[in-house]
């Protein structure tokens, strides 16, 4: 599924938002690639991504992340995702891996102009891409935008609209620090696809908000 | 998921957790609206109960309630795909796969989704239209196993069954789509129980650009900014 598209906010917000899913092929090159997938989850680990996560071992960075553990679980069909915060960190994954060629599918989102720039300093050609029309329908039903911001953050939507409400309450009321809120926030997400800077930069222009207003 | 109402102890530390708020105290115990369980799971696994409350009976296993599970949980993999999530690998390994070809557009409507969920039967509001216009749904894809060919229509006995999100996938060849996008977004209007979230999947031409934004353009339908690209590094390379 599309689960790192359909990300909501203001575009300002995006430009350090690059969420990163590799992953083979089902029964086209899917055998055999265990070893592959763990050297993309190493040269991806060494960048340092903001967030990472395993559906298989449901850890993310804030839960508790056991790179080890990870990488000795990784099977044939294992994706690896993540996210990063600096288009340069992406862009040095992407030439690595271009290097290495190790023959894995590689998505990176967010911005289409900035990931297509990334793409050609790497050396590499777009394939193809999964463009976010929006959202349609009976759009009443849906949360605040500003909720909206962080709940579609996880594709799989395990990120509650009323968790998301609490911890923004409790960040203006000054009860609880931005880069806190951010780590309660990125819990549910396994795939570790949750951008705690965009979260906590998010959060803070909310607190300093609050504060202006008094 | 239930609540095991010997345990709870009613402090309500679970009640922000739940994506479809359906945890709900009464007599001071947590308690879960079945209605709106969509057994995602986030309960168990997530909130951290002082008593361990929450638990998974085996009722979520059993059908129909199970499309529930299929449906909601990322942690299940789909018999029919063989991977964790709702949908196919759609773009994310189309440089392998071919899946969408130039001259093609894929198109993923995520019915449920942000975050509010659906009843099976909601994406009868798109899958009837496009069934009598000739549209084929992607086989690998968990919810076309539940349409009937024939009319679009979900079966019987999932129809009412909540789930946090299914999509409708399905390629078309590019001389279609604004025919298809029409009806989509005809069909949009008729959607009063839900939403959905529209993703196209699309090829690069050989010049960088791609093609279909012209179409989006034309038809005053607004160019996204937000994509997920594969970036083609995937082995054996398609050109297709």
């Amino acid at each position: 599924m599309s689960h790192t598209l359909h990300r909501f906010g203001p575009e300002e917000t995006f430009l350090n938002d690059f969420p990163f899913i590799s992953r083979p092929a089902m029964q086209f090159n899917h055998e055999g690639a265990a070893p592959k997938m763990r050297r993309v989850m190493e040269i991806c680990l060494d960048e340092g991504p903001v967030n990472w996560g395993s559906l298989t071992t449901k850890q993310n960075m804030t839960l508790g992340f056991d790179r080890e553990d990870l990488l000795s679980k990784t099977e044939d069909n294992s994706p690896a995702m993540g996210c990063f915060d600096d288009r340069q960190k992406v862009g040095n994954v992407l030439k690595k891996l271009k290097e290495e060629d190790l023959g894995m599918s590689v998505v990176v989102t967010g911005l289409r102009d900035k990931v297509e720039e990334i793409c050609a300093e790497a050396g590499l050609t777009p394939h193809s891409a999964d463009l976010a029309l929006g959202i349609f329908g009976d759009t009443d039903k849906l949360p605040d935008e500003d909720t909206m911001c962080y709940t579609t953050m996880c594709g799989h939507a395990m990120i509650s609209a009323g968790l998301v409400k609490q911890i923004r309450k409790a960040v203006t009321e000054g009860r609880m620090e931005p880069d806190a809120a951010a780590k309660i926030l990125a819990k549910p997400c396994y795939c570790g696809i949750f951008n705690l800077t965009r979260a906590e930069d998010m959060l803070r222009a909310e607190q300093n908000q609050a504060d202006s207003n008094g | 998921m239930q609540v095991n109402q010997e345990l709870c102890i009613g402090c309500q530390k679970c009640l922000p957790f739940c994506p479809q708020g359906a945890i709900y105290i009464e007599n001071r115990k947590a308690l879960i609206d079945q209605e709106e369980c969509v057994e995602c799971g986030i309960c168990v696994r997530q909130i951290e109960c002082p008593r361990k409350a929450f638990y998974e009976p085996e009722e979520v296993r059993q059908w129909p309630r199970a499309v529930r599970k299929v449906f909601g949980d990322p942690t299940e993999k789909h018999e029919s795909t063989g991977v964790r999530g709702r949908g196919t690998e759609e773009v994310k390994t189309n440089d392998v796969t071919g899946r969408v070809k130039r001259g093609q557009v894929g198109f993923a409507l995520e019915f449920g989704r942000p975050s509010i969920g659906c009843r099976v039967r909601d994406v009868e509001v798109v899958t009837v239209p496009l069934t009598r216009m000739g549209i084929v749904f992607e086989p690998c894809n968990p919810l076309t196993s539940l349409l009937y060919p024939d009319t679009g229509m979900v079966h019987e006995d999932v129809r009412d069954e909540k789930i946090l999100s299914a999509i409708v996938e399905f390629t078309i060849p590019e001389d279609r789509f604004e025919e298809v996008a029409a009806a989509v977004y005809e069909a949009s209007k008729h959607c009063v129980n839900t939403v959905f979230s529209w993703g196209l999947v699309v090829r690069y031409a050989e010049d960088g650009t791609i093609p279909v934004t012209r179409t989006l353009d034309k038809m005053g339908i607004r160019i996204p900014k937000n994509a997920k690209v594969n970036v083609g590094l995937g082995r054996p390379l398609t050109n297709a």
